[in-house]
């Protein structure tokens, strides 16, 4: 049984899962935050999807024997055409269009003279397996090429020198397009001497709008995460409620090294790499973003312990705190002459107290089972007094960036997940 | 917007299988005969082979039986089976019925329920809250 919102994914599930035919029942949306007496119309009512009495419905579905169709076993390989035409620009933009292959803006037309140019920019032979995405951890993987990789830049209008860069983001497996119905997306930071190879921005307008090789290197890593499995085609492989308009593309930026103080590493140090190593290091889960100014001596620790508390749930681990140069002398002036220093202050501090966490609804969908089964920390978690805090923050990264046109910086709704050395896939 | 378009390559639910060259056979025909023509790369990824699973076989009737009411912790869920059960109490009292949360995240297995059920020669309805 499952609400008739997610009619389309649950089918595509079934299908996925080898089970086509498997026989579902819908409800009306939603099902959580109803009453008991809501709840009794819609299980004395029809099923909204089939129109039949939905205790009727399902009691034959326990009952009615298989069909043939029901029984079926073995595997079943899915092909797919790698030519698509002749034909012309307009009618291959819709066609791509239509099926969700593109971000609904124009495309450069993937030839395979142009992805043979993008090619040029790698030693990795077309038909090397990169790596594997799916549009969330329920769903099947599908996998990607090198030469899926280029054909995805090369509709997204990078050029070849970004594409050591793209198959850098490529390799570490981010979806910029998790089907979560929060909507969720992704942001990548970048390091190294490519940063002033390709001109990428770490200053004013880093994240948007001023940062053409950001956007180009971005785009392409969107429609990859859109391509690689299949599409983003809405109710299918896309389920965000409102969307995210950060999704549209990534923010790819570099951060800005000369602008952190003495004893601040860059987020690529941090990760184990050197110096001078080119490296992606990419950011998932990114659902909202909110500035403030600098903070004051005197109540500096309140006013972070709410700032960065406040924004999305609890259930939520992930944190990345954008900070501008301007505003690195008080944060230093605090004590925080590391950034590991800042991170471990904000990990101990912003909590929750512990009956207001368990009554989050997202905490109860994602940690409430774990912590009955007893997982770590929510087990112990769900032990504690009421007005216990719980310190529920587990990645929180800092990354200097900005123009300093002011002295403002960000705490943004996003988790880190990976980094890839450029080098490697060039 | 229309989200249907032509976006789904597997029609769902259909019972058979098409294969995705069919979503990708063919582009549009209206061509306008100035404009040159493109031939272009699928940009799409590998999707992996599917393991075709037979579904449990049925009984022919409830009676006597014992269905289990599963809840996987989403939304709302629990409340819904709860309600289920309420009715399924005076509608079917030839039915037995067991409400279980599933152990875990709400997509971690759970093999002791399903062996639990399975003991019994039981059934299961799962319902996903949200």
């Amino acid at each position: 049984m499952i609400i008739d919102a997610l009619v389309d994914l649950v089918h595509d599930k079934a299908y996925e899962e080898g089970m086509p035919a498997l026989r579902l029942a819908f409800t009306h949306t939603p099902v959580g935050g109803k009453t008991r007496k809501e709840l009794d119309e819609y299980i004395a009512g029809d099923d909204p999807v089939t129109k039949r009495p939905f205790m009727a419905e399902i009691a034959g579905y326990l009952t009615q024997p298989l069909n043939d169709e029901e029984k079926k076993t073995g595997v079943v390989q899915r092909e797919k055409k790698r030519l698509i035409g002749p034909d012309t620009a307009d009618n291959l933009q819709k066609y791509f269009d239509d099926r969700f292959w593109t971000d609904q803006l124009p495309i450069i037309m993937p030839t395979e003279e142009r992805v043979a140019a993008m090619l040029k920019a790698t030693h990795h032979k077309p038909d090397e397996i990169v790596g594997k995405m799916r549009v969330t951890g329920e769903r099947e993987a599908w996998q990607y090429t090198v030469g899926t990789v280029a054909i995805n830049a090369v509709m997204a209008g990078a050029k070849p020198e970004m594409f050591p860069a793209i198959l850098a983001l490529a390799a570490s497996q981010t979806d910029a397009h998790s089907s979560s119905t929060s909507s969720m997306a992704a942001m990548a930071v970048v390091s190294g001497k490519i940063v002033k190879e390709l001109d990428l921005n770490s200053s004013t307008g880093a994240l948007g709008l001023y940062n053409n090789a950001g956007a180009l290197i971005g785009r392409a890593w969107s429609l990859l995460s859109m391509n690689a499995t299949g599409g983003s085609v809405p109710g299918h492989t896309y389920e965000g409620v409102q969307g995210n308009p950060m999704a549209d593309v990534p923010a790819v930026f570099a951060e800005n090294i000369a602008g952190l103080p003495a004893g601040w590493k860059p987020l690529s140090v941090q990760k184990g790499f050197q110096m001078d190593d080119n490296v992606v290091s990419t950011f998932s889960g990114c659902q909202s973003q909110n500035t403030m100014m600098v903070l004051q001596d005197e109540d500096w620790q309140y006013t972070l312990e709410r700032f960065i508390g406040g924004l999305g749930s609890p259930q939520r681990g992930g944190k990345l705190l954008l900070i501008d140069p301007s505003v690195t002398p008080p944060l230093l002036r605090f004590g925080f002459d590391t950034k590991e220093k800042l991170i471990k202050w904000v990990k101990e501090n912003v909590t929750i107290p512990k009956n207001h966490y368990w009554l989050d609804q997202e905490v109860i969908n994602y940690k409430l089972g774990p912590a009955r089964a007893g997982i770590e920390p929510y087990a112990t978690w769900l032990k504690l007094p009421g007005d216990a805090p719980i310190p529920y923050l587990n990645n929180v990264e800092v990354v200097v960036v900005g123009g300093s046109g002011n002295i403002r910086w960000s705490v943004n709704e996003c988790t880190y997940t990976k980094s890839v050395k450029v080098d490697d896939w060039k | 917007m229309n989200l249907t378009r032509l976006a789904h390559s597997v029609p769902p639910g259909a019972g058979s299988f098409l294969l995705f060259g069919i979503a990708v056979a063919c582009a549009g025909t209206v061509v306008a005969a100035e404009q040159p023509l493109y031939t272009v790369l699928n940009p799409t990824g590998n999707p992996p082979p599917i393991q075709r699973r037979a579904m449990a076989p049925r009984p022919a009737s409830l009676s006597g039986k014992t269905v289990y009411l599963v809840d996987e912790t989403f939304d709302g869920g629990d409340k819904f089976l709860e309600q289920m059960k309420a009715w399924m109490a005076v509608h079917m009292p030839d039915v037995k019925t067991e409400f279980r949360e599933k152990k875990g995240s709400y997509a971690a297995d759970d093999p002791d329920l399903w062996k639990e059920i399975k003991s019994v020669n039981g059934l299961m309805i799962m319902a996903i809250g949200h």
